[in-house]
């Protein structure tokens, strides 16, 4: 063996810690506390607009309220709908989503950027069917109708993904990678 | 300054050749947090009261930067160190600057700044020490000054102004005593914007406003007396913003009632120590001859941290420790906080 080699430490990988979301089995009521509010709803069938409009009444009692309705975050002029809205809005508001898996994690990944804090936002998924993943090969981000450790085709570099327990908040996706690197 | 200051002690001299054997390649040799001198290179009276004191590496080295909103503490005359907020943003600093309010009523480390400095002395420092950053994620800074609480705010509001960030400040100040307001009406502009108060109640009704009105993602800051930071605090929750948004540094604590007497035991000897009612913690320690460090003694600035081993109560009266660190009862604030039968763990 060669000195260089000698010296080179052998990588340990730790175990993985799985980073999934936890949904609240319930959608939680709102946050009293906040001076104005904030509900979007985006996707999620029938379901979400009861919850949206439940949200919507209780919001009203306690101060003023603002009702998005978006049928997906993909689309440019929803989206553009919903940053005019949150940019208009103070600190004190309180904001909660309710919709798609997809939807809602893409739309909390757009409150975390504007600085959210955790406190701040509320969220309830109607629909698990389909989820965000990020392909760490060519950093696309899509939908898809899997879940963790479940595989899928990227659209875009056309490799099979494995989904990785791994969820990133800030991205509101879970990471994925070529499912078949590992085998010659 | 007076002949009775030291010159620089060997140890001191020594710190910068350690730090060049510890971190190679990219840190300067001004680069040091330790106890050490620096030499004071400027001295301007911005009021009656508030002197404003320039320090400067002796050997000429550049400074150890620091997070806006630091602070340095200063050996301010025999046995005192107060720790006074630096003015800077915090940037790869040439100088530290602080501004020091005379407090007569204090005890005498400011006084004794204001009667003994000149330029040219060295004086002993150490830091700086964040203890009032920004929160990183912040998309707008709420800023709140209240008298000399203007120096942390001053220092924040040029760490944004050099990102290019924006700002919204209310400096509170009375006609007369109005340090660094010069600074604070060059820096407003395009994305920074200062609000001026005078008064009890145009400063009231300026927090309600501006905590009603800051875009989604703005943390706020204020520094000032405790009338108003207990009135920032109110208009915050009012306004709806969570704790986590609203951050605050105190340099000037609430009167404390004189508590009552219990027993501190000091684990690794088993000695007991009876503190009276009116001694703190930290007198009681200290006079019993157990070393304990501190520096502003009012539960501000969180120096004298003590682990706890157990107790039977503990009642925290410091503005340090958080709520979760307060429910595990594992640290005391020697010199506010009481309780009853305390093992400390020294």
């Amino acid at each position: 063996m060669s000195a260089v080699a000698a010296s080179v430490t052998r990588e340990v990988v730790p175990p993985q810690v799985p980073s999934l979301p936890r949904w609240p089995e319930a959608p939680e009521p709102v946050d009293s506390d906040g001076t104005s509010f904030l509900v979007v709803a985006v996707g999620g069938g029938p379901a979400a607009g009861d919850v949206a409009r439940a949200w919507t009444d209780q919001a009203e009692g306690v101060g003023p309220t603002t009702l998005v309705v978006l049928e997906t975050i993909d689309d440019k002029a929803d989206r553009a709908s919903f940053e005019t809205v949150l940019a208009r809005t103070c600190t004190g508001v309180r904001v909660m989503v309710v919709g798609g898996q997809y939807d809602v994690l893409q739309v909390l990944s757009l409150l975390r950027r504007a600085g959210a804090l955790e406190n701040e936002v509320r969220s309830f998924v109607t629909d698990r069917t389909e989820i965000p993943v990020f392909c760490a090969h060519c950093q696309t981000t899509f939908r898809a109708s899997t879940g963790p450790g479940g595989l899928t085709p990227c659209p875009s570099c056309r490799r099979t993904l494995e989904v990785h327990e791994h969820l990133a908040a800030l991205r509101g996706s879970f990471l994925a990678s070529d499912a078949e690197a590992t085998s010659l | 300054m007076s002949a009775t200051i030291a010159p620089v002690v060997p140890e001191v001299a020594s710190v910068p050749q350690q730090r060049d054997e510890q971190y190679v390649g990219h840190q300067h040799r001004g680069y040091a947090f330790g106890v050490r001198h620096l030499q004071v290179v400027g001295l301007t009276s911005l009021t009656r009261e508030i002197l404003h004191v320039e320090l400067a590496d002796p050997a000429g080295s550049p400074l150890a930067p620091y997070e806006p909103g630091s602070h340095l503490v200063v050996r301010a005359g025999e046995g005192r160190r107060n720790a006074y907020s630096l003015t800077g943003d915090g940037f790869n600093p040439r100088r530290y600057e602080i501004s020091v309010l005379r407090l007569d009523s204090g005890q005498g480390g400011s006084a004794w700044l204001h009667d003994n400095l000149a330029v040219g002395d060295l004086l002993e420092v150490e830091g700086p020490r964040s203890m009032f950053p920004a929160a990183h994620e912040q998309r707008h800074a709420l800023l709140v000054a209240g008298g000399i609480g203007v120096t942390p705010v001053l220092s924040h509001v040029r760490a944004l102004a050099r990102a290019g960030a924006g700002a919204t400040v209310l400096y509170s100040y009375r006609p007369g005593h109005e340090a660094h307001l010069q600074d604070l009406r060059e820096l407003a502009g395009d994305r920074i914007r200062l609000v001026e108060a005078t008064t009890v109640e145009e400063t009231g009704a300026a927090l309600h406003a501006l905590l009603a009105e800051q875009p989604f993602g703005t943390h706020a800051y204020a520094c000032g007396p405790v009338a108003m930071l207990d009135a920032y605090e109110e208009a915050a929750l009012a306004a709806g913003w969570p704790a986590g948004r609203v951050h605050l540094e105190r340099f000037v604590a609430p009167e404390l009632d004189p508590g009552s007497p219990f027993t501190a035991t000091v684990a690794s000897t088993g000695r007991e120590i009876e503190v009276p009612s009116g001694v703190s913690l930290l007198d009681a320690l200290v006079g019993a001859g157990v070393p304990v460090s501190y520096l502003c003694r009012q539960g501000v600035c969180g120096e004298c941290r003590i682990p706890v081993r157990s107790a039977e109560a503990l009642e925290h009266r410091d503005f340090v420790l958080t709520a979760e660190e307060r429910e595990a009862a594992s640290h005391v604030m020697a010199c506010v906080s009481r309780g009853r039968d305390i093992h400390l763990d020294l």
